[in-house]
């Protein structure tokens, strides 16, 4: 694979630019459609979580905060 | 923390979500493993919270912690599966459904083909729109070294489109002007 870098004549030089703006295209297409899948429910949850641990560490000022759910479940 | 920028903290990490998760599976492939490391990424933002500095480009910080984190799994996982092809086909079959589109899932196969750094650099400035100098940052290399992995990665998959099926896009009518890549500035 490494060694082909050296016969790089193989790709014709007019199609480059084209064959750039088809990668630059593809990847920027793959990212957007990343990007728009929707958000698992689970990383919402986790960053409940980390808040209600922090919140256990801290409970005097959450609790002035963040209201009765809180104080119930800690 | 005061509470105030605790909260704030969890809204902008809500609002990278989509940013971080296309960042994680365009680093990690797999959906399963790409949402592990999207929740490594957040356990370790919200303990190191006080590292962020306010007014700075939150996105880079989390993607920082994010490749890190990933990188230092990678080369724990090379050490112990030496079949990392293998793995890598097995894990293809694992994509997501949204990307069934064959054209795409065939670009996605080969740009998982690519090494990990290539394909990192590749995505960072080809696609999340980070500079060269940020890029830089978030892989804590020099602006030269991400040059040269956009570049090898890109002169891969040229050769690789070349070799295959020219036809399929020589002609397409689709590509706007400045579809390319930005150039590298040498």
């Amino acid at each position: 694979m490494q060694d082909r870098d050296k016969n790089n004549n193989k790709v014709e030089p007019t199609l480059e630019p084209v064959l750039q703006a088809h990668i630059g295209k593809q990847l920027r297409r793959m990212y957007d459609a990343m990007i728009r899948e929707p958000v698992p429910e689970r990383f919402k949850a986790l960053l409940d979580r980390l808040e209600e641990g922090e919140a256990v560490r801290e409970p005097i000022r959450d609790r002035a905060e963040t209201g009765a759910d809180e104080a119930d479940s800690v | 923390m005061s509470e105030k920028a605790r909260l704030s903290l969890k809204a902008m990490l809500l609002a990278e979500l989509p940013a971080l998760r296309a960042f994680a599976l365009s680093l990690a492939g797999a959906e399963d493993r790409a949402d592990d490391l999207v929740q490594d990424t957040l356990v370790k933002a919200w303990a190191n919270a006080a590292s962020f500095e306010e007014g700075t480009n939150m996105r880079a910080w989390l993607f920082t912690i994010m490749r890190n984190t990933f990188f230092s799994q990678y080369r724990k996982a090379r050490r112990e599966v030496q079949d990392v092809d293998g793995e890598a086909a097995a894990r293809l079959v694992a994509m997501p459904n949204q990307l069934a589109h064959l054209d795409l899932a065939d670009f996605r196969a080969r740009l998982e083909r690519l090494p990990a750094d290539q394909r990192e650099a590749l995505v960072l400035i080809g696609a999340s729109g980070f500079s060269y100098e940020e890029a830089a940052e978030i892989c804590g290399c020099a602006v030269g070294t991400i040059k040269s992995r956009v570049n090898r990665a890109r002169r891969r998959l040229i050769e690789q489109l070349a070799l295959s099926s020219v036809e399929d896009f020589a002609g397409d009518p689709g590509l706007p002007e400045n579809a390319a890549l930005p150039p590298l500035a040498e």
